[in-house]
């Protein structure tokens, strides 16, 4: 899986949790982002693991704060 | 595109694996999305915790069940201060009862809920569920199931199905909860499709099955009697079935074989868990199934739309899908999966349970005995005295609140306004003055029906209105109607008073020989689709019909 297959998957997910559209090349993180609060960021997390197939532990899950932050963590497992 | 891609049916069969799974997954989850109708409904949710993650994986699951829940979340409130707010269709109790560890001396946590949940009911007559983690003791169990509409979600059970999977400590400096992805998964499965679906909606009555690689596996036409093959799967998927029979619901058979062949296969199978008798109605042919059903549901007496059929067969789901778009339609190609949906599907699960579910089958049976010999009779009446017909009546019986409450939701053939009082409302009617609830039960030498109809009366200014007449359809069909109606009448009068007597009506799909009946009963034909009928307690003095029939009246608490 390339980092752009992980990256729409992510737009994907992150899409369905928020319940809104997330254009291919918007920027999105938790900061510019009213709707990605701390409940929808774990329901990210969970959604994510479940797709990935990985498990976060709890300092990588403050980390997970933009789609960027989120491919390169994903990308970095995928590599190892 | 195939034209059976617009059928509800055919889209629901493909969310099955997903709906039903063991394991459900989040992301699978959020992404179906129903093209079919689905009711709107509104959850009420008053909490100390997050609900947010159960939430969000809810819609799919209340889609299945065709409802599209407006899920209110409250703030969090230990305290349950609950305030009158717009009305909700059901109120669900979503506590971490570890929090008042220490907070509430033994047994305070019993006695609190039950005042909080008083408090509700005042405020509300939906239907509440409070989730249990386990820490619900025996009393707190019987202090809530005392409280009318009130039941307990068995969260503790899902926790022990998951053991070590249930927590995640991980999130829980995130999200102030330890509950896991797969535990907030199987809360929404379970709600989504049982509890919900079982509070807002009627129950199923019936379970219609196909045979050939839906009850084994084989062909009977191909494989032969002894060819076909009972896997473990299809085992315990029969098994299932037979437990479903015994707690009250229908068997019946829809199969294109040759009848005689699937005579001789239930003859000599005896390793199948479900026999031939376990069957209320057998439509084994080469005909349409779409006709077979119509002829299943005249024969067991019920709506086609309260009938669940399995069938292994995508056509046959799209063909049945078409003629009978109202009824629930499970692909059962997968045993393990089948049985499964199952133990989830919506509308299997009964909100009220009673002795009278135990007796249905039976009592079908008997009906068709009934019919049977009074076809024959040389004498009609002579027949009609030797069944020895006993009706027995019970003025404002608050221990039968669960069955009038079931009757009072009914839209069947007979009932009249279809009022659907839920068991809040019954409740309440039960212990006001000003109202008089009659529940009947039938009885022959050929079978006990136990309570089949309920009578909602209330006081009005110079007489009474009868706001809902409700009898099941086992009991039809015996001329009893008018008998019934009278004496339990008068027995409304004598403790409301009052010589005018206002029926209320309402059309509905299924009832008009209610309204056929209180046309003849009134004099008239009723021509508006809604509205009251009033007629005087002396003109109905002539439609007392002489049958033989021993009427006995109950005591009751207050009927005493």
């Amino acid at each position: 899986m390339t980092d752009k297959d992980i990256e729409a998957k992510v737009r994907e997910l992150l899409a369905l949790v928020l319940e809104k559209p997330i254009p291919a090349a918007q920027p999105v993180s938790r900061a510019n982002e009213p709707k990605w609060d701390s409940l929808k960021h774990v329901e990210l997390i969970f959604a994510l693991e479940d797709t990935f197939g990985v498990r976060f532990s709890e300092q990588d899950m403050a980390g997970l704060d933009s789609i960027q932050s989120i491919v390169a963590a994903l990308g970095r497992r995928h590599a190892a | 595109m195939p034209p059976e891609a617009n059928i509800p049916a055919i889209a629901k069969a493909a969310w099955q694996p997903k709906i039903f799974a063991v394991h459900p997954r989040r992301s699978e989850l959020l992404a179906l999305k129903p093209d079919w109708p689905c009711r709107p409904v509104r959850l009420r949710v008053h909490r100390n915790m997050p609900f947010e993650f159960v939430a969000s994986a809810l819609p799919a699951f209340l889609a299945y069940a065709d409802l599209k829940a407006d899920i209110i979340i409250g703030d969090y409130d230990d305290s349950l201060h609950f305030q009158a707010r717009e009305p909700a269709d059901c109120e669900l109790i979503w506590l971490d009862f570890t929090r008042y560890a220490g907070r509430l001396e033994s047994g305070g946590l019993a006695v609190w809920l039950k005042e909080r949940m008083q408090a509700l009911r005042a405020l509300t007559k939906a239907p509440i569920l409070v989730a249990d983690d386990g820490r619900l003791d025996e009393k707190a169990t019987a202090l809530l199931a005392a409280i009318p509409g009130c039941r307990i979600f068995p969260r503790q059970k899902l926790q022990e199905q998951l053991g070590t999977r249930w927590l995640d400590e991980r999130v829980q400096k995130i999200s102030a909860s330890n509950m896991s992805d797969a535990a907030s998964l199987a809360c929404a499965q379970l709600l989504g499709l049982v509890w919900l679906p079982a509070a807002l909606g009627p129950a199923l009555k019936a379970i219609v099955l196909d045979l050939d690689n839906t009850l084994y596996a084989g062909v009977l036409g191909e494989d032969g009697v002894s060819g076909v093959r009972l896997t473990p799967a299809h085992r315990a998927l029969q098994e299932k079935i037979k437990q479903l029979k015994q707690q009250g619901l229908f068997l019946a058979l829809l199969s294109r074989n040759e009848e005689a062949d699937v005579e001789e296969l239930f003859a000599k199978r005896e390793d199948f868990p479900i026999k031939w008798q376990d069957f209320s109605a057998t439509a084994v042919s080469w005909r349409d199934k779409s006709e077979e059903l119509r002829a299943i549901a005249a024969r067991l007496r019920i709506d086609p739309a309260a009938m669940l059929v399995l069938d292994d067969n995508t056509g046959e789901i799209a063909n049945l899908a078409r003629h009978f778009p109202a009824t629930p339609l499970l692909h059962a190609a997968d045993p393990e999966l089948t049985a499964r949906a199952l133990d989830l599907f919506p509308c299997l699960m009964r909100w009220h349970r009673d002795e009278t579910d135990a007796l249905r089958a039976d009592d079908l049976k008997a009906a068709e005995a009934r019919a049977a010999e009074l076809a024959s009779a040389p004498d009609a009446a002579e027949y009609m005295r030797s069944l020895e017909i006993k009706l027995q009546f019970w003025l404002d019986p608050k221990h039968l609140l669960g069955r009038l409450a079931d009757l009072a939701g009914k839209t069947n053939q007979f009932a009249l306004a279809l009022a659907r009082f839920n068991e809040a409302e019954v409740a309440r009617r039960l212990g006001d003055p000003r109202c008089a609830t009659i529940a009947v039960a039938l009885s022959d030498k050929l079978s006990d029906s136990g309570v089949i109809a309920a009578i909602f009366c209330r006081a009005a200014e110079r007489g009474l209105i009868v706001d809902d007449i409700c009898i099941s359809c086992r009991a039809l069909g015996r001329g009893m109607e008018n008998a019934l109606i009278l004496a339990a009448l008068e027995r409304a009068r004598k403790k409301l008073g009052g010589d005018k007597i206002a029926f209320a009506y309402h059309r509905g799909p299924r009832n008009d020989p209610a309204r056929m009946w209180l046309g003849q009963f009134t004099g008239a034909a009723l021509v508006s689709e809604k509205g009251t009928r009033t007629a005087t307690w002396t003109d109905l003095q002539g439609k007392r019909p002489d049958l033989p029939v021993t009427i006995v009246w109950e005591k009751t608490e207050r009927a005493a």
